[in-house]
Formats: C-alpha cells, sequence, structure tokens
C-alpha cells in the first residue's frame, strides 16, 4: 500500500516536472536563481541603487521591442528584423528630430510600420514562412542602416537629445506594456491573433481573417520597434552603423528567457515580456561587473539561452513555425 | 507444403475504444486474385496493415507455407516477400524511377576494390529489365514526379516485384486511373497471377472485383463475415453482405417539418478536376439533409467548397432566393451558414485556449463594448447558456477546450455555431470519435435544430446514422451526385448501389 503511494507520488511528481505548470513557473525559478547567484558572484554589487538605476536604464527600448514581437511570437511566427529596423528608424529619428520631435516620433514609427508591412506582406500573400523572410529583410535594411552611417555617424538634434530623462523613458514603456496588456486580453485583434496561434485552421473556418490578423501583428510589432527607436536616440544621441545589432537575438533570448517557447504559439503569457526582458538585464549588466569581456559574455548568454530552449520548447509544435 | 501462401488466422485488434479487428481470418492461394469488400471502416486496412507489419496484433497469428511467422515492421514483411501498394502513393518526385525502385537498397560495387559506390549501371539495367515486367516502356531514367499517376504506380509494383514478392497488397489501385489504364494494371495483375503471387485487392468497385477476383472475403464491423468464390456473388449478393446488420443505434423521434427551400446549389464545380463536379441540390428549411458515399466520394471537399475554403470554377449558391457569392469563410459566416468540420483537432478546436475563448469566436462582435472591448460577462453567459442548454460537461469556462471529452468538445463547437444564430448549418462527420452516449445528445440536438426551422446537411460515413437521422439523402460517388434518396425509403443496399456508381 505504502508502496503505492510513493509511486502514485513519484508519478505526480514527474507529471508536475514535466506538465505546463511547472514550465510556467520555470522563469519566475530562474529569475530567482541568476538574481541569487549574480548576487552572491558580485558580492551584492549588482543590488545598490545605482547599479540598479544603470540596470534599468538598458531594459526601456529593448521592452518596447520585446512587446511587439511578442504578438509575432503568439502568431507562431518569428521576426528577426528588429535590429536592423531600429537602425533605421533611428537614423530616421534623428533626421527629423531638427525639424521637430513630434515628426520625429511619428517618422520612427512609420517607418518601422513599413518595415512590418514588407514583411507581412511577403509572409501573407506569398506564403514564406516569416522565418524566412524577415531573414531576408534583416539583411535588407541592415544594408540600408550601413549605407547611411558609412561616412560618419548620423547625430540628432540636441532638443531630442535633452529628452534623455529617466521618467519619460518609463512613462512611454509602461504605457506601451499597458496598451499591449490590455489589446492581448481584453480586445478582438487579441484574441483573434491568439486564435490564429492555436490553430490556423480552425480559427479560418471560424470566420477569422487570418492572412489580415498577421499582416496587422507585423505592422504593429514594426511600429513598436519604431517607437523604440525614438527612446534609442534620446539615450544614444546619434546613430552609428552598429545601431540595434543583434538586438533580434537579444529580443529572442529575452522571451526566452521569459518562458516563452521559442516556437510561439498561443501558449504565450503576458509576463514573458516583462520577466524575460528584466532576467536579460540582470545577467548582462552581472557578467559586466563580473569584469568579463563582451566575447566571453556573449559565449555565456549563447549557453544560457540554449539551456533554456531546450527547456521550454513545445515539442509537440515543432512542426509549425510559420 | 501448404495450399495457402499465407493465412492470417483468429486477428484481433483493439484501439482505445474500439475493437477494429475481431477474430479475422484471410487465407490467400497462390497465383489468385483475393479481393477484399467491406464499408468504410469495416477493417480492411487495419488488416492489411497489421499483414504489412505496421500495427501490431493484439491476438491472432500469421502462418506462411503453414508455418508461423512474425511480421514487426514492414521491411520484416518485405524481406518475407509481402509488398504493399498503398492508396496514396509516396515516391520521390525529384529522383529517378530507378533510384525509387531501388532507395534503400542500391546495388553495390566497390571501387578500385575497396571504397563502396552505387553501381547505377546495374541499378537501371535492372530497372529496364523490371519495367519490362511490368509492360512498362518509359526510360529508368526519367524523373518520378514527371511520370502520371497510373504509371508512379506501376513503379510501386515493379518495385513490389523486384522484391521477389509472393504476396501483393493493392490498396483501392484504380481509384485515380482511367479505363485505359485499368486495363493496363489488369494485365500486369494477369502476368503477376501467372508467376504464382498472391495478390490482396481491396477495392469498392464491383465490377473490377467481379471480373479480376477468384476469391472474395467480406469484413463487416471488424468482423469476418466469409469468403467465396467470385463466381458465386453478384454485385447485389456483395451489398447486402457488406451492410446486412440490424440498426443498433436509437435515434430520436425528429418532429420536423420542412417547409420552403432556402438553400440551393447549381452545377457546382471544383477547380480540382479530381474533386467535386456538376452538384447540384436543395435544402429546404427545417430539413436534414444527409449525405453518403465512399471514403474518396468528395463529400468533405464539397462542403468546404460551398463555405469558402476551397475554390470552384463554376456553379451558384442561392439563399433565400438571392445568389450569394463566398470565396472565404468569413462570407458564408456573414450569411447565416455554419460548417462544423470534419477533422475536429484539426480545425475545429483551438486546443490551448479556453472553452470561453472556443465558444466565442465566430460570434466575437456580438460581446464587444464600443465596438472594440470583450465584454467578459457577456462571453461567460454565452459559456453558461451553451453549458445549461447541452449538458456540457466541463470545470469551468476558462478550462481547456484539449482537456474536454471528444463528445463535450463536439458541443462546445456546435455552440460556437449556433452563437451567430444560422439558418444553414453543414455537419461533416458530427458524431466521429463520440462515445455512444454523447452521441445520442448530439442526435437530440441536431433533431431540435430542424425542429426549430434550421436546415442541416449531415455527413456521415455511418449508414445508420444517415438512415436513421435525414428527411432525405444525397449520395455521392467520385466527385458527383448520384442520387437523392427520400428518407423512409433509404436503405443500406440502395446508399450503397449509389455509393458504387463509378464511371
Amino acid at each position: 500500500m505504502e508502496k503505492k503511494n510513493k509511486s502514485t507520488e513519484q508519478s505526480r511528481l514527474r507529471a508536475f516536472l514535466t506538465g505546463d505548470r511547472f514550465k510556467a513557473l520555470l522563469p519566475l525559478i530562474g529569475f530567482v536563481i541568476i538574481i541569487l547567484v549574480m548576487h552572491i558572484m558580485t558580492n551584492g554589487k549588482i543590488l545598490t541603487p545605482k547599479k540598479l538605476r544603470l540596470l534599468f536604464s538598458q531594459i526601456y527600448y529593448p521592452t518596447i521591442v520585446a512587446t511587439g514581437v511578442f504578438f509575432i511570437m503568439t502568431l507562431g511566427s518569428i521576426d528577426f528584423t528588429e535590429g536592423s529596423t531600429l537602425g533605421v528608424a533611428s537614423i530616421v529619428v534623428s533626421a527629423l528630430s531638427f525639424y521637430s520631435i513630434p515628426l520625429a516620433i511619428l517618422g520612427g514609427i512609420l517607418t518601422g510600420a513599413a518595415i512590418g508591412a514588407l514583411n507581412g506582406f511577403f509572409h501573407v500573400k506569398f506564403r514564406l514562412p516569416s522565418f524566412i523572410v524577415t531573414i531576408c529583410t534583416m539583411y535588407l535594411f541592415r544594408g540600408v542602416c550601413a549605407y547611411f552611417t558609412t561616412e560618419t555617424a548620423v547625430p540628432a538634434s540636441n532638443a531630442i537629445k535633452a529628452l534623455d530623462q529617466d521618467w519619460l523613458k518609463i512613462t512611454i514603456t509602461l504605457a506601451v506594456l499597458a496598451v499591449a496588456f490590455f489589446l492581448f486580453k481584453f480586445t478582438r485583434i487579441g484574441n483573434d491573433v491568439k486564435a490564429v496561434g492555436s490553430g490556423e485552421t480552425a480559427a479560418r473556418f471560424s470566420g477569422v481573417r487570418t492572412g489580415r490578423v498577421k499582416f496587422l501583428a507585423f505592422v504593429g510589432a514594426g511600429a513598436l520597434t519604431g517607437l523604440a527607436a525614438f527612446v534609442n536616440v534620446i539615450k544614444v544621441g546619434s546613430i552609428t552603423s552598429t545601431a540595434g545589432n543583434q538586438l533580434e537575438t537579444q529580443i529572442l533570448i529575452s522571451l526566452v528567457l521569459g518562458g516563452l517557447p521559442i516556437t510561439g504559439g498561443a501558449k504565450v503569457r503576458f509576463t514573458n515580456i516583462i520577466v524575460g526582458t528584466l532576467m536579460y538585464a540582470v545577467l548582462n549588466s552581472g557578467l559586466s561587473i563580473l569584469g568579463y569581456e563582451p566575447q566571453v559574455q556573449q559565449l555565456i548568454k549563447g549557453v544560457v539561452f540554449l539551456i533554456f530552449v531546450a527547456l521550454t520548447i513545445d515539442r509537440k509544435a515543432l512542426k509549425v513555425i510559420k | 507444403m501448404s495450399e495457402y501462401v499465407l493465412e492470417m488466422t483468429g486477428v484481433s485488434k483493439v484501439f482505445p475504444g474500439v475493437k477494429a479487428l475481431d477474430n479475422v481470418q484471410l487465407k490467400l492461394r497462390p497465383g489468385k486474385v483475393h479481393a477484399l469488400m467491406g464499408e468504410n471502416g469495416a477493417g480492411k486496412s487495419t488488416l492489411m496493415k497489421c499483414m504489412f507489419g505496421i500495427y501490431k496484433m493484439d491476438a491472432g497469428q500469421i502462418l506462411m507455407d503453414g508455418q508461423p511467422v512474425t511480421i514487426n515492421d514492414p521491411m520484416d514483411a518485405l524481406s518475407k516477400g509481402i509488398a504493399m501498394v498503398h492508396q496514396e502513393l509516396q515516391p520521390i518526385p525529384a529522383r529517378t524511377v530507378g533510384e525509387n525502385i531501388f532507395l534503400g537498397r542500391y546495388p553495390m560495387k566497390k571501387a578500385l576494390g575497396f571504397i563502396p559506390m552505387v553501381d547505377h549501371a546495374k541499378m537501371y539495367s535492372d530497372t529496364a529489365e523490371l519495367l519490362k515486367r511490368v509492360r512498362m516502356n518509359f526510360d529508368p531514367k526519367q524523373k518520378v514526379g514527371e511520370l502520371s499517376v497510373s504509371q508512379m504506380q506501376s513503379v510501386e509494383i515493379a518495385k513490389a516485384v523486384s522484391a521477389n514478392c509472393r504476396v501483393l497488397i493493392l490498396d483501392e489501385p484504380t481509384s485515380s486511373l482511367t479505363a485505359n489504364e485499368v486495363e493496363a494494371l489488369f494485365r500486369i495483375i494477369e502476368d503477376l497471377k501467372a508467376e504464382g503471387v498472391a495478390v490482396v485487392y481491396i477495392s469498392h468497385k464491383m465490377d473490377e472485383i467481379l471480373r479480376i477476383g477468384d476469391e472474395v472475403t467480406i469484413m463487416r464491423d471488424g468482423k469476418y463475415i466469409g469468403t467465396w468464390e467470385a463466381s458465386e456473388l453478384t454485385t447485389d449478393k456483395i451489398i447486402t453482405l457488406m451492410v446486412g446488420r440490424e440498426l443498433t443505434n436509437l435515434y430520436p423521434k425528429r418532429e420536423n417539418v420542412p417547409g420552403e427551400v432556402v438553400f440551393e446549389v447549381k452545377d457546382f464545380t471544383s477547380i480540382n478536376p479530381r474533386s467535386f463536379r456538376n452538384v447540384s441540390f436543395q435544402l429546404r428549411k427545417g430539413e436534414i439533409l444527409g449525405v453518403g458515399g465512399l471514403v474518396g466520394a468528395q463529400r468533405t471537399e464539397l462542403m468546404e467548397g460551398l463555405f469558402g475554403i476551397r475554390s470552384h470554377t463554376t456553379g451558384q449558391i442561392f439563399y433565400k432566393g438571392k445568389e450569394i457569392n463566398i470565396t472565404r469563410p468569413k462570407d458564408a459566416i456573414d450569411q447565416g451558414i455554419a460548417m462544423l468540420t470534419e477533422d475536429r483537432r484539426g480545425s475545429g478546436i483551438m486546443g490551448v485556449l479556453s472553452v470561453a475563448d472556443n465558444i466565442s469566436i465566430s460570434s466575437l462582435n456580438k460581446y464587444l463594448d464600443h465596438g472594440y472591448f470583450i465584454n467578459g460577462k457577456k462571453v461567460e453567459q454565452l459559456v453558461q447558456d451553451n453549458v445549461k442548454k447541452m449538458n456540457i460537461k466541463t470545470p469551468s469556462s476558462k478550462t481547456l477546450i484539449k482537456s474536454l471529452s471528444g463528445g463535450n468538445q463536439q458541443k462546445v463547437l456546435v455552440g460556437r455555431w449556433l452563437a451567430n444564430n444560422p439558418d444553414v448549418l453543414i455537419l461533416d462527420e458530427p458524431t466521429r470519435g463520440i462515445d455512444v452516449g454523447a452521441k445520442y445528445e448530439i442526435y437530440c440536438i441536431i433533431a431540435d435544430l430542424a425542429k426549430e426551422g434550421k436546415s442541416i446537411i449531415m455527413i456521415s460515413s455511418e449508414m445508420s446514422e444517415l438512415i436513421g437521422m435525414s428527411d432525405r439523402i444525397m449520395v455521392m460517388c467520385d466527385g458527383r451526385v448520384t442520387g437523392f434518396i427520400d428518407g423512409s425509403e433509404a436503405t443500406q443496399e440502395n446508399i450503397m448501389t449509389y455509393a458504387t456508381q463509378f464511371e
């Protein structure tokens, strides 16, 4: 009898460890572990107010970008253009900042939206996997970015640099998160995005205009990256050819650290964005404080990424990356 | 030496909830064509998959030349001389005929005496030899993708012959062949018979069976009915043996009264020449129109065409007297048409979303405040109404739909469509994969809907369900409508007669 209880307990534990609930908890556990490890390794240096402020200053624009990508990944698609979009949009924002700040913001958003529309158009109309389309456009817009920054960096106006204040960046980031959360949870478009991510055929047969939903998600994500470009410009002040370099990988690592399966789909949770970007920032600044070379940092992040992808991946969904 | 090359006796196979095979036997004589017949779901394919090592039998044995053998997998079956040509051919189109035939067992040679290499010269000369045996004269180096369906089939048969097979299984080999190609296939079969190969021939086409078959084994509901000499049988007798069962299911009493015509289809033809063509029918208010036919009759494709999922070339759809144009599912839904799909997992439920999300998806615009924001209370009300009305068993509206039983999932999907208050409901195999108790509940829901004046099109492959539930039955065969039968006059025999009216 006792033996039987023990074996059912064991199988229950196994069911828990392989179940969805544990996978949902994994990022939080990981978050605590990363903070603890960093705290111990840096002898508590990471949790000082000064370091925390620095840490937060790194997460505003990635959070905005990650929010857009989150919607795309909910569809079961993927986007690799964030970095190059941010670069091109930052150039536009900088150039327009000499005329008017609102115009610069609008220009950035429209540039991002246009690139998103291009991605969405090829993905939907030509039925190319988003993976393929966005790798092509990443390459393309990285080229555009390089073209405008070959001679010299593109400077931004002093007026826009004067906006580099924490309260503004916090407000923009929180507003984006709030609006996105609301869209995701309580509106038709959020519902349609989840429906496509859960079963595109079923959604289409139920009357969802799946092509339009996917197109809109790409446009929206692009527009958010364009807005992030504004936040980026006020921080850095001038745009070099490396603007937004490897941002796509950073976003992907962040979201996966936050517990979002790399295959995407409707199993995502909104908290994935916040936990993920915070975890990435802690990892990043911890590794800097410990004095690792950037190359070694990248190596360590790559290892962490690989481990998290393996732990959180939804193997049943492997055949359906769109 | 046994008189049979292969015997299967006492074969049983259980799938969760279904006894697919129950003490079935099959005895094959060398040099004879043995036809295997039965309705959809009678267990023919399951039996063949057991013989070919794709499924493991739960009970029973296989004897070859009187000696018991075990067949673990298809490779094992091939090495014992059993070959199978599947209904859906699976060649590699971009490779040559020779490479397809010798895939995985290329003839090898040693270059410089020690480097193993594929012996292409031998492969292609052997292929030419094999093609001659199946009376085909195309180039062994031709890409398979450039061949016609019948030529591909010959390649598959050549492949089987190359394995020196003694038993050849042909699963519905003529389903996509023209008359001339069928004749060519029959000549190949005659040659194989002369060489002493035992051929298992699965087909629904009576005239073919009576022409080429030597013996006929008939199965029904996973059970063995008997084996006869083909010369003793007639088409009528085969049909009676295939369907001759009591109606075991009970159906609710129907009180619907069909009224005026609400939905009419004229000369509807698919863009795919092998799919539905020249389909015309009318549907009345409050009528249940059953749609019968064999697997491959293109019934689902027709409904998907009407619902805007597949494209059509010609044809008109009239709804309440007006011609309507449907190019995507949303158009059909906006007109008041609903379709419950056959593949519940693939195109019905959205597994990782909740019951509430699943039930509200088609009618979501009704629950929006100010045109944008989903009103959770209204959605909850919808769920609760349906739970009560259809007796859906779910812990809560937030439960993921994939964790419900098949019957409850189906009720949620019915609820999804009813939320739009449609006038025409297309139900494709509405009780597939649902246990008996829940089936009856679904029947009651269908009967109630018809009584309320909804018009229902119900595809079903279960004869008794079709007869028990329909006011009228439309029977399809090979993409065409071959007949209409009034519900009161329908019998399994007359449905089967229409369903096997191949051109």
